[in-house]
């Protein structure tokens, strides 16, 4: 590594644990550290919203997916996310500020029942615990492809930094390390744009040649027989069900919202994301197409990234985009860390205990993201073995995703839906969706089957149980274009 | 549905994009002022949706090929 390189990313690692200790001061409960006091701001909130996005799967692992299907794989940054993410600015973002919760599961606690809460946190935190070890993986397999450091090396390194900022300034300084992280990484990708397209003689040649050898690369949809991506289970699956599950559903999202100083901040926030969402694609996917267009000469296609990095970038630039790498990746898990210690503290534990205890919480807060942290190292090294990690990841998220957005959907925006029937529909549609996965099924078809199995359910068993009292859902569901909402 | 010919996914695209503009613009400005500091014009979240979705259909028309 040139010593220039080396100047930057050692400084970076540096800052960033300086401004999390710095942040750590003023955290004194457990609303300071979850939810960083409510005061973050929306341009803030809108960066880390996509520095927790763009993260192992998105960053290393869409490079190695439009390595292998082209542009189609801008679908999960354009129609399979900014549908959802307008939605969940004027629809869900606006309910949860409305209900006051902390967590995505306490609003499904208090809309359905207390047993939806505690199985909705468990299923979240298993799969957050799967999506740090991928982002943890994903860090060692840059780390090792760029400084030939062992897959172990990585990983405790990668831990041990994001460690030392989450565990002490919680959600505040996860969220302004993420902004800065997402600054770093969108200057890397421009300056990969800026070469990639000059290597190749221009932005006509540039196509030309991915075209020649690959004629659908460039199409943003494939064809309906298509293995991975057939077009059909990109509309149905993607953006009708795991998009929307996943923009108005995830903790790790949505939980800085829940920290927005109003909830103008909080709506306007998830549209800023939006706009930079729609320019990821020239970041992320666009490297994978470049490395086609060089011949890159790679293993497998998640290396497609960081060979780009190493064979295209002169020395300062390539420690800025390695820079950016590492902070797209350390954005996934201390967002994930934080958000599971959260569900963990208030949503699992405390149900179990039956009692609010905020300097307790934030003790156990501390201890937790620590654990979590040290399990997901563990996991890491086998991740590997599991195949492509964005396919792997989008595949662990459709075991629930389909239940999941039948519940918020039914519960947010209609008065029927009963506890009895929220509970039935996610205890039996996430086996349904193991079942169906186990037999071959493409996971975006699962996802979709799934959820309409949950709307279905939900609709018939609330024919039959009772409802929540008038009373209580007066906060827990929103009709924004009804006047009466 | 593997024999499915790729044109209805563009269509069915542009027809949310469009659905999501309308209903966008439908939603109550004091709503989309909920809890703002002023009322000025760039705060209005519903302008923010309508350009988002102006880019999206450009890129999915340039992608159409």
């Amino acid at each position: 590594m040139h010593v220039l390189d080396l100047v930057i990313v050692v400084g970076y690692l540096l800052a960033i644990v300086v401004m999390g200790v710095r942040l750590g001061r003023r955290v004194h409960d457990d609303r300071d550290y979850f939810l960083a006091g409510r005061s973050l701001t929306w341009w803030i909130i809108g960066l880390s919203i996509i520095g927790t996005n763009v993260s192992a799967e998105g960053y290393v692992g869409a490079a190695g997916g439009a390595y292998q299907v082209g542009i189609a794989q801008a679908n999960f940054e354009w129609v399979g996310a900014i549908p959802a993410m307008i939605l969940a600015s004027l629809v869900f973002i606006p309910l949860y500020w409305r209900a006051g919760v902390y967590s995505i599961p306490e609003y499904l606690g208090a809309r359905y029942s207390q047993a939806v809460r505690l199985l909705a946190a468990l299923i979240a935190s298993v799969f957050a615990l799967f999506a740090i070890g991928v982002a943890l993986w994903a860090i060692a397999l840059t780390l090792q492809t760029y400084l030939d450091w062992p897959i172990w090396v990585g990983i405790v390194v990668t831990g041990t930094v994001v460690g030392l900022y989450s565990i002490s300034g919680g959600l505040a300084a996860v969220a302004f390390t993420d902004a800065v992280q997402v600054v770093i990484m969108f200057l890397g990708g421009v300056a990969i744009v800026a070469l990639g397209i000059s290597e190749a003689g221009g932005a006509a040649s540039f196509a030309d040649r991915l075209v020649a050898e690959n004629p659908t690369h460039l199409s943003a949809y494939l064809p309906a027989d298509h293995p991975e991506f057939p077009w059909p289970g990109v509309v149905l699956g993607l953006a009708i069900v795991l998009s929307p599950a996943y923009w108005c559903g995830s903790q790790a999202i949505l939980q800085r919202t829940l920290g927005a100083r109003s909830q103008w901040d909080a709506s306007a926030s998830m549209m800023f994301a939006a706009f930079a969402k729609t320019l990821v694609p020239l970041l992320i996917v666009f490297p994978g197409l470049l490395a086609l267009v060089m011949q890159a000469r790679i293993e497998y296609p998640d290396m497609a990234l960081p060979w780009v990095v190493r064979h295209l970038l002169p020395p300062g630039l390539s420690g800025l985009m390695f820079v950016a790498l590492i902070a797209a990746l350390q954005s996934s898990i201390d967002s994930g860390i934080n958000s599971t210690a959260l569900m963990m503290t208030r949503d699992i534990r405390g149900v179990l205990r039956r009692r609010a205890d905020p300097r307790g919480d934030l003790v156990l807060g501390r201890w937790l993201t620590l654990v979590i942290l040290l399990a997901a190292m563990a996991l890491a090294p086998f991740i590997g073995e599991m195949g492509g990690i964005y396919v792997f990841v989008q595949t662990l998220l459709s075991l629930f995703q389909g239940p999941l957005l039948a519940l918020l959907v039914l519960g947010a925006l209609t008065r029927s839906a009963t506890p009895a029937a929220g509970l039935a529909a996610l205890a039996t549609g996430v086996p349904l969706a193991g079942a169906l996965l186990a037999s071959g099924w493409n996971m975006l078809y699962v996802a979709f089957v799934t959820f309409c199995y949950a709307l279905v359910l939900i609709v018939l068993v609330s024919r039959r149980t009772a409802p929540l009292p008038a009373a209580d859902l007066e906060r827990l569901v929103y009709r924004p274009w009804s006047r009466g909402s | 549905m593997d024999a499915l010919p790729v044109w209805p996914a563009y269509l069915f695209t542009t027809l949310l994009f469009l659905g999501i503009a309308v209903a966008s613009l439908r939603l109550p400005p004091a709503r989309a002022f909920a809890d703002a500091p002023d009322r000025r014009r760039w705060r209005d979240i519903r302008w923010w949706a309508v350009a988002l979705i102006v880019v999206q259909l450009g890129l999915y028309g340039v992608f159409s090929g």
